[in-house]
């Protein structure tokens, strides 16, 4: 962090933090199936509500 | 009836966010009445429909619904199988669950560490949005939780693999 009058500049290290966003990307995949499956269950279980 | 016109336009929407050191928050919007949504996460026959993946054989599905009940839940998914259980602590259906959650084939240093799992539904017009906010005693655990996908390995394997055949 360099601080220069009323601005402050912070240098971001990319390369670094790229596997940290992966390994989130990963677990997130994991959770958006699961979260999906639950979506269609809701889905379904609504419609046959609607059919009776 | 197109009883499916309005299936999957969330699909991928669920959103993984790090509130802290030791904490791993899921937020996800769905269009359906938290009650709906409660009855899903806490009744083992809709449990089992979508908790695991579509290749998973349910071998235990053990929900006591009370405060201080346990739950419990085994499934073999390509021949590993793979358990979790833990304690009700605090029930309020439809909008607030907690309850501890162990992973059964934890490695150590971590075999028997409990994460606590807090579930909030919030419905306005009929969308509920659930987020479950994972907390741990550690950001060691937590990170091996995020490394892992303990809740899949087999389904990260798939999208490593995808990851994989994707490059150029």
């Amino acid at each position: 962090v360099r601080a220069d009058g009323r601005r402050r500049w912070y240098r971001v290290n990319g390369p670094a933090l790229k596997p940290v966003h992966d390994w989130v990307r990963t677990f997130e995949r994991t959770w958006n199936t699961r979260l999906d499956r639950l979506d269609d269950l809701l889905a379904e279980l609504q419609n046959q509500e609607k059919a009776t | 009836v197109n009883s499916n016109q309005t299936l999957g336009n969330r699909h991928g929407s669920a959103v993984i966010t790090l509130p802290s050191d030791t904490e791993i928050l899921i937020t996800r919007v769905f269009d359906a009445p938290a009650d709906l949504v409660f009855q899903a996460l806490t009744t083992p026959d809709l449990v089992q429909r979508w908790w695991g993946f579509e290749t998973s054989e349910w071998l235990v599905c053990d929900i006591d619904l009370r405060v201080g009940g346990q739950w419990r839940f085994v499934l073999r998914d390509h021949g590993m199988e793979v358990g979790f259980h833990g304690e009700y602590q605090e029930i309020a259906g439809p909008h607030r669950l907690v309850s501890t959650e162990i992973y059964e084939g934890a490695p150590d240093p971590y075999p028997n560490d409990p994460a606590l799992n807090t579930t909030t539904l919030a419905e306005t017009g009929g969308l509920t949005t659930m987020t479950l906010l994972v907390q741990v005693e550690s950001q060691d655990l937590r990170d091996a939780i995020l490394a892992s996908g303990m809740e899949s390995g087999l389904q990260v394997s798939y999208d490593r693999l995808e990851d994989l055949v994707r490059q150029p």
